[in-house]
C-alpha cells in the first residue's frame, strides 16, 4: 500500500463522517460556479436589469467565497481533533511529522478535488434549468445556453486555491505533542467552563447599543450586534445553564440530570457554532424578510393608488407636446381613458411632518367625480376639508374635523370643517394629505408664493383608465405593466408616474433580489446544518464511551434518546429562535426609515421557512446520531 | 438463607470460524449476605461470566437467577430497569461521569427512577458518610483521587439497594494504599449493611476480602477455598492455589488492562 492509497483508502473509509462535508463543499462550488455562469453570460449585460442581477452576483461571489473559506477551515480543523488518536498511533508506529502532514494534505486535496468536480457537473448539469429560471424571474429575455470556459476557470481555479492554502494552513492544527498525550489518555478532563458576569453584562450591553444603533448606522449596529451574540452564546447561555443546576429540584429529575450538565459543558464548546450559525441564519432571515416586506411594500402602494397615469407639470412649455406624446401612446394601444386636470400647491404646515397640498374645491370636484367621494359640500371664508386616507390618518394622528391648521410660507391659518375618510391615497402629490379650500382662498394663497418658488404651484393631469383596475397586482404581461414600464422608461420635462410602472421596477427588483436570496440562504443553511453535523460527529466516540456506561448502570435506550434528542434539538433550535427574534425586532427598529407596511408577518413567515428546514435537518441528523449511540447500549 | 444468584449449567460458545468455548457448564450460588470473588488467569472466562451475571450478554446455554428472577428472559427495556434496581455495577475504570459532581454520580440511579428530592438527598449523605466521601460531595471528579473515585462509584452502585453488588476489578487502577481502603469499605458494607456482593479480580490482595472464592480455568471451575478467621492465612492459601491452578503467582497480580 502506497502512501498514497493510505490516503485514498482513509477518505474511503471515513466517507461517513467526510459526507456532510463533502456535500456542502459541492454545493458551495455548484452555487458558485451557476453565479459565474450568468455573470459571465454574453447576453446578459445587453438589458439594464440583466446587468444589475450581475452586478448583485459579483458581491455574492465574493460573500461565497469568503463564507467558503471559514466553513472549509473550520470543517477540517474539527475533523482533526477527532482523528487525534489515529495520528498519535501514527507517530508512535514512527511517521514523521512531514509524512503526518503530507498525509492530511493529500487527504484534504482529495476531498476538495472531489467537491470541485461533483459541484461543476452539478452546475453544468443544472445550467439549461438556472438560466431559464433566472430569466424568468427577473423578467428578460431567456438567455442562451453557452459552452462557460470562464465560468469554469475561475470555479476551479479559486477552489483550487481555497483547497490549497486551507491543508497548509491546517497543518499547524496537528500538534504532536498533544496527539501522544490523547493517545496515552493522560490528557485531563476538561473543566467546567466559567461565565464572567461582568462580560455577560458587557454582551447584554452590546446587544442593546446595537439595537439603539440599528436606525441611525448600519454598519456600527452590525458589529456590536454581532460582538452582542458573540458574548451571549460565550457567556449569558453559560450563566443560563450554571443558574439551571442550581436548582436541584429541577436537575435531579430523570434524565434532567444528564443532559443539562453535559450542556453546561459543552455549551462553551459549541457557543462559536451557534454563533456562527445563529448570524448566519439571522442575516438570511432578514435578508428574506426584508425582501418579503419590500414586496408586500410595493402590493400595498400598488392597490392604495387611484391613479394609472399622473403627469404633474409645472414646465408649461413642454407640457402640452409630453402631454400629447402620452395621449398617442395610450391611443396606439387601444387603451380607453378620461384626462382631469387638478391645480394645488405644496404647503408646510405647523406641527405636521408630511407635506400639505392645498388644492380649490373645483380641481376636488373632478377628483371626487372620478373616484366617486363623497362631495366637498359649501365652504367659506378660511374654511378647509381635510382628505386623508385610513393609514394617513393612523401614521399623522392629530388632525381631525374642528382643528385650526396654521401653514407656513405663507402664512395662514385654516380650520378644518369636513373629514373625508379613502381607502386609496386620493392626493395628486404623492405622500401628502389633501385640504380642500374656497377658490377664492386658493388664489389669494397662491398669490403670496414667492416668484422663486413657482414650482411649489403644480398642475396634475390625470389619466383614468377603467380597463386598469387595481383590485389585483398586474402580472408581467398584462397591459398595464408593460405599458407602464415602457412610459416610465421616458425622459420627460415633467414628473410623469405610472402605477404599473412604478410596481413594475419594484416588482423587477424585489425578484432579482429574492432570486440571488434563495440561492445564498439555501446555501448557508445547508453549511450551518453541515456545522453542527460536524460538531456532533467529533463528539460521537466521547458520548459514545459515556452512554455504555450508563447503560451497564441501567440507562434505558429511551431515556438516552431522550437525553441525546434535547442536546441536539438546542443546538439546531437556538440559533432559529435567536435569529427569528433578532430579526423581528432589528426590522421593526428600521421599519419607518425603510418605509416598510409591515415587517411582523413576513419576519414570520421567512422564520417559520428556515425553522421547518432546520426541523428536517434535525430529523435526519438525529436519528442517525441516536442509531449510532443505540448501537452501544448493552 | 436465600439465593442470591443461582447460576445452572450456564455455557457461553462464540460462534464464528472458529468456535470459541468461553464457559462451560458453570454453576455457582451467592447467598444473600455472602461476598464471593472469581479468580482466574486472563482469557479464564470470568469476565464471559460476570457479563452474563450482569445482563449485558445471552448465556448460550443455562439459566441465570437473580433474586429468583430470570433477566435474560427479559426485555430490553425492562432489562435495563432490572440493572438499575437490582444490580450494582462497581468498574475498574470508575465509569463516573467528569462533567457531574461527586453527589451528582452518586444520585444518578436515583434521579433516572424519578425519585423524591427529599429521599435522594436522605441517601446520599447517609450513603456518603458511611463512606467516608461525605466532604467531597460538592466536588469534580477529576478534582479528587483514585480511591474516592472508586469509592464514590460504590456509593452510586449501592444507593438504589441492589439485591447484588458486581465489582469488576475495582482496585485495578489503584494502588496499594487505596486498594486497602476500598476493599476495606467493600467488607465493611458487606458485614454492616448486608450487601450481597460478586467480586471479579486478579488481585488475591482484594480476594483476600471474600468469604469465598471461586477459581475459573478455561471456562469451567476448578477450585474453591473458604476463608477463615484469618485474613493472612487466606491470602496464602489463594496464592497457593493460583500457584497450582499452573500460573505463575506473580504473573497473576498484573494488572488487566
Amino acid at each position: 500500500m502506497s502512501f498514497r492509497q493510505f490516503a485514498f483508502n482513509n477518505v474511503k473509509r471515513n466517507a461517513r463522517a467526510y459526507f456532510a462535508y463533502f456535500l456542502s463543499s459541492s454545493f458551495m462550488v455548484m452555487v458558485f460556479f451557476t453565479y459565474a455562469l450568468f455573470i459571465f453570460h454574453p447576453d446578459i449585460d445587453k438589458t439594464e436589469i440583466g446587468s444589475n442581477v450581475q452586478m448583485v452576483m459579483q458581491i455574492m461571489e465574493y460573500v461565497i467565497y469568503i463564507f467558503a473559506f471559514l466553513f472549509v477551515l473550520y470543517s477540517i480543523g474539527s475533523f482533526l481533533k477527532a482523528r487525534n488518536k489515529e495520528f498519535g498511533i501514527l507517530t508512535i508506529l514512527g511517521a514523521t511529522q512531514g509524512q503526518l502532514s503530507k498525509l492530511v494534505f493529500v487527504e484534504n486535496m482529495l476531498i476538495g478535488a472531489l467537491s470541485i468536480i461533483t459541484g461543476m457537473l452539478a452546475g453544468m448539469l443544472l445550467s439549461k434549468l438556472f438560466l431559464t429560471l433566472s430569466a424568468r424571474m427577473i423578467g428578460i429575455e431567456q438567455l442562451g445556453l453557452y459552452f462557460p470556459v470562464k465560468a469554469l476557470l475561475l470555479t476551479v481555479s479559486s477552489f483550487f486555491l481555497l483547497f490549497l492554502v486551507i491543508s497548509a494552513f491546517t497543518l499547524i492544527f496537528i500538534n504532536r505533542n498533544r496527539v501522544l498525550e490523547l493517545l496515552t489518555g493522560s490528557s485531563k478532563p476538561k473543566k467546567e467552563p466559567k461565565a464572567s458576569i461582568l462580560v455577560s453584562v458587557l454582551g447584554i450591553l452590546l446587544l442593546a447599543a446595537g439595537y439603539y444603533e440599528v436606525d441611525k448606522s448600519l454598519t456600527l449596529a452590525a458589529v456590536t450586534g454581532i460582538a452582542g451574540t458573540y458574548f451571549f452564546f460565550t457567556q449569558i447561555t453559560v450563566l443560563v445553564f450554571r443558574l439551571l443546576k442550581k436548582s436541584r429540584r429541577l436537575t435531579w429529575r430523570g434524565t434532567n440530570l444528564i443532559w443539562i450538565s453535559e450542556m453546561a459543558y459543552k455549551i462553551k464548546d459549541n457557543a462559536r457554532i451557534l454563533f456562527m450559525v445563529t448570524v448566519v441564519t439571522s442575516i438570511c432571515c432578514m435578508a428574506v424578510a426584508f425582501i418579503m416586506s419590500v414586496n408586500l411594500r410595493n402590493q400595498n402602494m400598488y392597490a392604495s393608488d387611484p391613479y394609472p397615469i399622473r403627469y404633474i407639470m409645472n414646465d408649461a412649455k413642454h407640457g402640452a407636446g409630453e402631454l400629447q406624446s402620452i395621449e398617442q401612446k395610450l391611443s396606439e394601444n387601444g387603451i380607453k381613458y378620461q384626462t382631469f386636470t387638478t391645480e394645488s400647491y405644496i404647503a408646510k404646515a405647523t406641527g405636521r411632518k408630511p407635506d400639505v397640498s392645498i388644492m380649490p374645491v373645483e380641481s376636488y370636484i373632478h377628483i371626487s367625480q372620478a373616484l366617486k367621494l363623497p362631495a366637498a359640500g359649501s365652504l367659506e371664508g378660511n374654511q378647509a376639508i381635510l382628505v386623508q386616507s385610513d393609514k394617513e390618518a393612523g401614521n399623522n394622528p392629530g388632525w381631525g374635523k374642528n382643528t385650526s391648521v396654521k401653514l407656513n410660507n405663507p402664512e395662514a391659518r385654516l380650520q378644518i370643517v369636513k373629514e373625508i375618510r379613502t381607502d386609496k391615497e386620493v392626493s395628486p402629490m404623492p405622500n401628502s394629505n389633501l385640504l380642500i379650500v374656497t377658490h377664492s382662498f386658493f388664489e389669494e394663497l397662491k398669490k403670496q408664493i414667492p416668484e422663486s418658488k413657482n414650482y411649489w404651484v403644480m398642475n396634475a393631469n390625470i389619466f383614468m383608465i377603467p380597463a386598469w383596475s387595481n383590485g389585483t397586482v398586474p402580472g408581467r404581461n398584462d397591459q398595464e405593466y408593460k405599458v407602464g414600464m415602457e412610459l416610465d422608461q421616458w425622459k420627460t420635462a415633467n414628473l410623469l408616474t405610472t402605477r404599473g410602472g412604478t410596481y413594475g421596477s419594484h416588482d423587477q427588483s424585489t425578484s432579482m433580489m429574492s432570486f440571488v436570496g434563495i440561492f445564498i440562504a439555501s446555501l448557508l443553511s445547508v453549511c450551518s446544518a453541515s456545522f453542527l453535523y460536524f460538531k456532533l460527529h467529533s463528539e460521537l466516540r466521547q458520548d459514545q464511551q459515556m452512554y455504555t456506561s450508563m447503560s451497564k448502570i441501567g440507562m434505558r435506550s429511551s431515556e438516552m434518546g431522550t437525553s441525546s434528542s434535547i442536546q441536539i434539538a438546542v443546538l439546531f433550535f437556538t440559533p432559529i429562535f435567536v435569529s427569528a427574534i433578532q430579526t423581528l425586532v432589528v426590522l421593526n427598529r428600521v421599519r419607518e426609515v425603510l418605509d416598510l407596511d409591515d415587517v411582523n408577518q413576513p419576519v414570520l413567515i421567512a422564520s417559520a421557512a428556515f425553522l421547518i428546514i432546520q426541523a428536517l435537518y434535525f430529523l435526519l441528523v438525529s436519528t442517525r446520531y441516536i442509531q449510532k449511540l443505540k448501537q452501544v447500549m448493552v | 438463607m436465600t439465593d442470591i444468584l443461582k447460576v445452572t449449567g450456564l455455557s457461553k460458545v462464540y460462534p464464528g470460524k472458529v468456535t470459541t468455548r468461553a464457559l462451560t457448564d458453570i454453576g455457582l450460588t451467592i447467598q444473600k449476605g455472602e461476598f464471593v470473588g472469581v479468580m482466574g488467569p486472563s482469557g479464564s472466562g470470568k469476565t464471559t461470566l460476570l457479563n452474563m451475571v450482569s445482563t449485558i450478554d445471552t448465556p448460550s446455554s443455562g439459566t441465570v437467577l437473580i433474586n429468583g428472577s430470570n433477566p435474560h428472559a427479559m426485555q430490553k427495556k425492562e432489562l435495563a430497569l432490572f440493572r438499575r434496581r437490582e444490580l450494582g455495577f462497581v468498574f475498574q475504570d470508575f465509569n463516573l461521569l467528569d462533567t457531574l459532581t461527586v453527589a451528582e454520580n452518586i444520585v444518578l440511579p436515583l434521579t433516572l427512577d424519578k425519585q423524591n428530592l427529599k429521599s435522594m438527598e436522605a441517601k446520599l449523605q447517609k450513603i456518603a458518610e458511611r463512606l467516608g466521601i461525605a466532604e467531597i460531595l460538592n466536588k469534580r471528579v477529576y478534582e479528587i483521587s483514585g480511591g474516592q473515585r472508586q469509592r464514590a462509584a460504590i456509593a452510586r452502585a449501592i444507593i438504589p439497594e441492589p439485591s447484588l453488588l458486581l465489582a469488576d476489578e475495582p482496585t485495578g487502577a489503584l494502588d496499594s494504599n487505596s486498594s486497602r481502603i476500598v476493599m476495606q469499605t467493600m467488607e465493611k458494607l458487606n458485614e454492616v449493611d448486608g450487601v450481597t456482593m460478586m467480586l471479579v479480580t486478579h488481585d488475591a490482595q482484594a480476594a483476600s476480602y471474600c468469604h469465598r472464592v471461586v477459581f475459573i480455568k478455561d471456562g469451567i471451575i476448578s477450585g474453591e477455598i473458604r476463608r477463615g478467621d484469618n485474613r493472612q492465612a487466606f491470602f496464602q492459601k489463594i496464592i497457593d492455589m493460583l500457584s497450582y491452578l499452573g500460573g505463575h503467582a506473580h504473573e497473576l497480580s498484573t494488572v488487566r488492562v
